[in-house]
């Protein structure tokens, strides 16, 4: 059984004396399985954000059905519980009460009580280093404190799902490592599945396992972020070379896809140059090639292809 | 008990602590505003005298005074259950609490009715604060029997909530709604016949003011702690009847309108819209 199963999800947003409707998202069908950390990214207004509150029970869909854990949430309410979400970053919050008063209202709100929700909350408090400031009010905390305090709130009643928007965005570079390793750590030792859409795709080639990739309400790519860069990413390498672009003859390199001059250096008559793969052994031709007409290589860089680059390439298309 | 009930019992409670925790918070403010409720009582206390100086006699202005407290700590109640739903769901829309609380497994109309309950408890406290005030600086005597006014003051809340419930739908759709409250709690101190009768009025607005869900509530108020009436006399008069059907009326359109407005909400995705 899967933890989400989107089936041919489609929302329509009516406009008053309008006849012609907004498709936010249409058709969209994906599974994803327990405990798998799975990507959502896309332009803005792609329809991530719908999807994630449709998941979550706060858009009605228009057609299609949503099954948590198998179960459809529009018949069964209780499956809330089993969800946890950080739909806008740093808010989701209570600005006038405590840490602690923050966790123990919306613990008692998603019916966790007593000895666990006191339990869940120094674990979580702990984990995402937020103990000395229980008792702190909110209001008073950093934009990166009230973001990470929004997660653990997400987490509060232990639920097998967590949706999180944009969960590192304006976080400094400890914080962002902080929120990202609790968060791995929570979908791997405790089996959470994570639904994450974000803007920072190096955060999603690094802890996702799956990438769906939206634009323009539909589902124009799915699959595993290794998988999407085999297949969509352009290898490449950059190299450097002596010489200037006009005297170092390219056109003796046709064997490449594409020959692109990065950058060139008249005063020191050297020029970096980009070489786009088709075949592992282009490679060995090209160095050929270069030594046959005299050229000097000074430096080869071998560039992995990122999911950004994909993510380009495919929104353009 | 069921789980169910023990899960309901503890969203009332964790709205309860909130409102306490929002008064120790906001103290000043709090504190400010029953001021200024005092204030704004003692200038109809001395508007009931007129510019003359003419006075009633003191038996008629005493029983004319209390008809008027009554009027106006039973209006205060009725100022914040009203607009505390819409006033909520606009401030929650704001600071991103709204789509949180709607993604409880009880929802948002659960949670609506623990804020009813401690909005009221701490109503309680602070206007019972100012009642005690008035009845100290103006010498006037309220007769308190506790159970009927206990069961007429909580049927006349349920009518009010359920015009709360109400604006609160509208307020998941339109967010602003705070002019329209504004006009329609303001309105309730003239048309509920809080600070005047309503029985000068022209018989056709008497008819609007009689189906308001404060109007019948605050008469039998009156009789039972101005008039000294014994609850019998409410019961075979028929008003406690009318109240009962009055705030059944409200409580239930109100409720129905808000699941309504909130499935609407959904569907047009305007939850978090703020």
């Amino acid at each position: 059984m899967y933890s989400v199963e989107l089936r041919t999800l489609t929302k329509e947003f009516s406009r008053l004396f309008r006849k012609r409707s907004i498709i936010a998202v249409e058709d969209v069908s994906l599974n994803i399985g327990k405990g798998e950390i799975f990507g959502l990214l896309g332009p803005n207004g792609a329809g991530k954000t719908t999807i994630v509150k449709m998941i979550c029970g706060l858009i009605r869909p228009t057609r299609g059905e949503i099954l948590i854990n198998g179960q459809r949430l529009d018949r069964n309410r209780h499956a809330l519980t089993r969800i946890g979400a950080v739909l806008e970053g740093s808010r989701n919050s209570l600005w006038p009460m405590t840490v602690r008063q923050n966790l123990t209202y919306f613990g008692h709100l998603k019916h966790v009580h007593g000895r666990v929700l006191k339990e869940r909350c120094d674990a979580l408090l702990s984990l995402f280093q937020l103990e000395q400031k229980r008792d702190d009010v909110v209001r008073n905390l950093s934009k990166g404190m009230k973001q990470k305090l929004a997660i653990v709130l997400a987490f509060i009643a232990d639920p097998d799902l967590i949706l999180l928007d944009e969960p590192t965005l304006g976080l400094d570079v400890h914080g962002a490592r902080l929120v990202k390793e609790s968060i791995v750590r929570l979908a791997r030792l405790e089996n959470k599945t994570v639904l994450l859409t974000t803007h920072q795709l190096d955060l999603v080639e690094e802890i996702c396992d799956r990438v769906a990739i939206i634009h323009k309400g539909r589902l124009i790519a799915l699959d595993s972020t290794e998988k999407l860069c085999n297949d969509f990413g352009r290898e490449y390498y950059d190299v450097k070379l002596q010489g200037r672009p006009d005297t170092v003859v390219l056109k003796d390199l046709p064997i490449f896809r594409d020959v692109e001059v990065v950058h060139a250096d008249a005063e020191k008559e050297e020029c970096l140059i980009r070489l786009v793969m088709d075949r592992e052994d282009s490679l060995f031709e090209a160095i050929e090639v270069l030594r046959r007409d005299g050229i000097r290589i000074l430096s080869m860089t071998k560039v992995e292809p990122k999911l950004e680059d994909i993510f380009v390439k495919m929104v353009d298309a | 008990m069921p789980e169910r009930i023990v899960n309901v019992v503890y969203v009332l409670y964790a709205e309860i602590l909130r409102e306490f925790i929002t008064l120790r918070r906001y103290f000043i403010e709090a504190l400010s505003g029953l001021v200024m409720v005092y204030i704004l009582f003692m200038g109809f206390f001395f508007a009931g005298q007129g510019f003359t100086g003419h006075v009633a006699s003191q038996a008629y202005h005493s029983a004319d005074l209390a008809h008027r407290t009554v009027g106006f700590i039973l209006w205060l109640f009725a100022l914040n259950s009203v607009g505390h739903f819409s006033n909520a769901i606009r401030d929650e829309s704001n600071i991103g609490v709204l789509e949180q609380v709607a993604l409880t497994p009880s929802g948002l109309i659960v949670d609506m009715w623990g804020r009813a309950v401690g909005r009221t408890i701490v109503d309680c406290m602070m206007i019972g604060l100012v009642l005690i005030t008035i009845i100290i600086t103006t010498g006037i005597s309220l007769g308190l029997p506790v159970l009927p006014v206990g069961c007429v003051f909580i049927l006349t809340l349920l009518g009010l909530y359920g015009l709360g419930f109400f604006f609160g739908g509208l307020a998941l759709i339109f967010k602003r709604l705070g002019s329209v409250t504004v006009v329609v709690r303001f309105g309730f101190l003239i048309l509920t016949g809080a600070i005047t009768p309503i029985e000068n009025f022209p018989s056709w607005l008497q008819f609007i003011c009689k189906t308001l869900p404060m109007t019948e509530g605050l008469k039998i108020l009156r009789l039972l702690m101005v008039d000294g009436k014994p609850f019998s006399f409410v019961l075979e008069s028929g008003d406690f009847l009318i109240l009962l059907v009055n705030s059944t009326l409200y409580i239930t359109v109100g409720l129905i309108s808000f699941m309504y407005l909130e499935r609407i909400a959904k569907h047009k995705g305007l939850l978090g819209v703020y």
